[in-house]
């Protein structure tokens, strides 16, 4: 089990010793109603969660367990009811420019071109057109999309629209972003150069993120810390360090401590009272 | 390093007999159109001149080809159109000023929706043309009740179409603005007004109609000038071939108008699809 006071060797470029994590949750629970029935679902229940400046933390958990409402809620498009969440230090309810949202569907404006899709959030922030589209470009250069940056979304494949989504995220710097099973909607192949893609851009812009999936290999991949939720209402059953070196690429799949490390969480997401059938193997 | 080399946008090579075929296919689109219409007068101006129709109550194409001549040099029939014109400009664009923001403004809020709905839709259910009366009454006969009745059948479709817009909003925009930190006029300005763009070009294609409807049934109704006055009077004192010259000219009128309108439309609206 991890203690945050453990030193992180693996991704030196964790500030430990910055006294302000970018995201902490004390005592956090969201309990949401149904908009039709009105029905409270307690989603999550009592979470403890630190993120460091320049971490990369995945949440995974049971289809349906709340990690996504836990992300939604970081991200203030659901509100919580107890505990605290701070933000680089600041306590926050709605959502804001300090944390910035990658979702699973594109979620692309249509009537904006990439580029000025890759802008919005800097936008709405009031950043000057120069300096955001200077970022946007910088974004676009990341993801690869530079050649389609005057093109519309529905130009573009579904590949590109969520590296676009992505170009968005990166581009509206903000403490933390937020990754809700952003691959989940592509095809196998798409998904896994996506990944690799994120793994590379993420370490060379060291940017604070939380990802949530259901696939526990991305996790590891991706992360430094790998945190298990527990069936609805989620809480944190356990945290994996994951301690595979970086710079990583897609080779480090093949370590060996890679699958052991997978096979653990595996077990761990799995060591719950009912096992959900889609998810049995 | 990616893995996936994205490609440059590339040209793709386009079949030169493409291009050629689509002209092909528009130009003969055309002439099947047009035929249509042409074999349909021809028909006509046939069955008058063996003596099928009476040229007493009907006309035949010929005839109002010479009657349009005769008025337009008598230039009587363009002072009467330049009337209804200046009315129809105008509450055309009174309705537009007053209709996009009242929609807007209706749609905008669940409660504000749910407050004025039912009015609008009472008044969206009630022909027009059945108020002419009071109007007048009100607003004598002429200009003043003529543009109200324009006004009042134009700016419905309006409204009502930029109210849908606005209750239509699409939930995932709406949270990618909110969780991008949008205040609400800038969700209003990023997303609900181009979103609502489709919305509105419609309402005011159907308004164009509406007040076209409008005018000329105002005019009919009462008041001395106006191509509606004109086709009302013509029909009276038994002058057919005025009438048709007037009819032609409000249908020449308003396919120019919807034509022009589909137009812009596609143009504004290219990134829905289609219009590269």
């Amino acid at each position: 089990m991890l203690t945050l006071q453990e030193p992180l060797a693996t991704n030196p470029q964790i500030r430990h010793h910055e006294a302000v994590p970018a995201l902490s949750a004390r005592g956090f629970g969201v309990t949401y109603e149904d908009q039709r029935n009105g029905a409270l679902t307690e989603a999550v229940r009592n979470v403890d969660l630190d993120i460091l400046p320049g971490e990369f933390v995945s949440i995974v958990g049971l289809s349906g367990c709340g990690k996504s409402t836990f992300l939604s809620s970081v991200a203030g498009l659901t509100p919580y009811q107890t505990g605290t969440l701070h933000i680089a230090g600041k306590p926050v309810h709605g959502p804001g420019p300090d944390r910035a949202v990658v979702f699973q569907k594109a979620s692309l404006l249509p009537w904006r071109t990439v580029l000025e899709n890759v802008y919005y959030g800097l936008e709405l922030r009031g950043v000057s057109k120069k300096e955001r589209e200077e970022r946007a470009w910088e974004a676009l250069e990341l993801v690869g999309l530079k050649d389609f940056a005057h093109f519309h979304p529905r130009a573009l494949s579904g590949g590109m629209q969520q590296r676009t989504n992505l170009a968005r995220a990166f581009a509206s710097d903000p403490e933390i972003l937020l990754m809700d099973e952003p691959f989940a909607a592509l095809d196998a192949i798409t998904r896994e150069t996506l990944q690799n893609e994120l793994l590379d851009i993420w370490q060379r812009t060291r940017k604070t993120v939380l990802l949530v999936t259901h696939q526990i290999d991305e996790a590891v991949l991706l992360s430094d810390r790998v945190v298990v939720f527990t069936e609805r209402p989620a809480r944190i059953r356990r945290q994996f360090k994951v301690e595979l070196r970086r710079p990583r690429t897609e080779a480090a799949k093949i370590d060996p401590g890679f699958a052991h490390l997978v096979e653990k969480i595996w077990a761990e997401v799995n060591r719950i009272g009912h096992v959900e059938e889609e998810y049995a193997i | 390093m990616p893995s996936e080399v994205v490609a440059a946008p590339a040209t793709p090579t386009v079949n030169p007999d493409f291009l050629r075929r689509k002209r092909l296919e528009k130009l003969y689109s055309v002439l099947l159109g047009g035929g249509v219409i042409v074999f349909v007068l021809a028909v006509w101006e046939l069955a008058a001149r063996l003596g099928f129709i009476d040229l007493m109550f009907t006309s035949c194409p010929s005839r109002i080809v010479v009657a349009f001549w005769d008025l337009g040099r008598e230039g009587e029939i363009f002072r009467h159109a330049l009337i209804t014109g200046r009315v129809f400009v105008l509450g055309f664009l009174i309705s537009a000023l007053v209709g996009i923001p009242a929609g807007i403004a209706v749609g905008w809020s669940k409660w504000t929706d749910r407050a004025f709905s039912p009015l609008i839709s009472a008044f969206n259910t009630t022909p027009r043309i059945a108020l002419m009366p009071l109007l007048i009454v009100w607003f004598g006969l002429g200009f003043g009740s003529k543009l109200v009745l324009v006004f009042l059948s134009a700016v419905f479709p309006i409204l009502v179409n930029m109210q849908t817009a606005m209750l239509n909003l699409d939930e995932e925009f709406r949270t990618v603005a909110k969780a991008y930190g949008a205040s609400s006029w800038k969700l209003f300005t990023t997303v609900a007004l181009p979103a609502s763009i489709p919305f509105l070009l419609t309402g005011l294609r159907v308004a164009l109609g509406r007040a076209l409807l409008g005018i000329i049934g105002a005019e009919v109704f009462g008041g001395g000038e106006g191509i509606g006055f004109l086709i009302q009077y013509s029909g009276q004192t038994f002058q057919v071939e005025t009438v048709f010259v007037c009819v032609v000219l409000i249908a020449t009128f308003g396919i120019a108008l919807d034509r022009s309108f589909q137009a812009f439309h596609r143009r504004v609206d290219h990134w829905r699809g289609g219009y590269r």
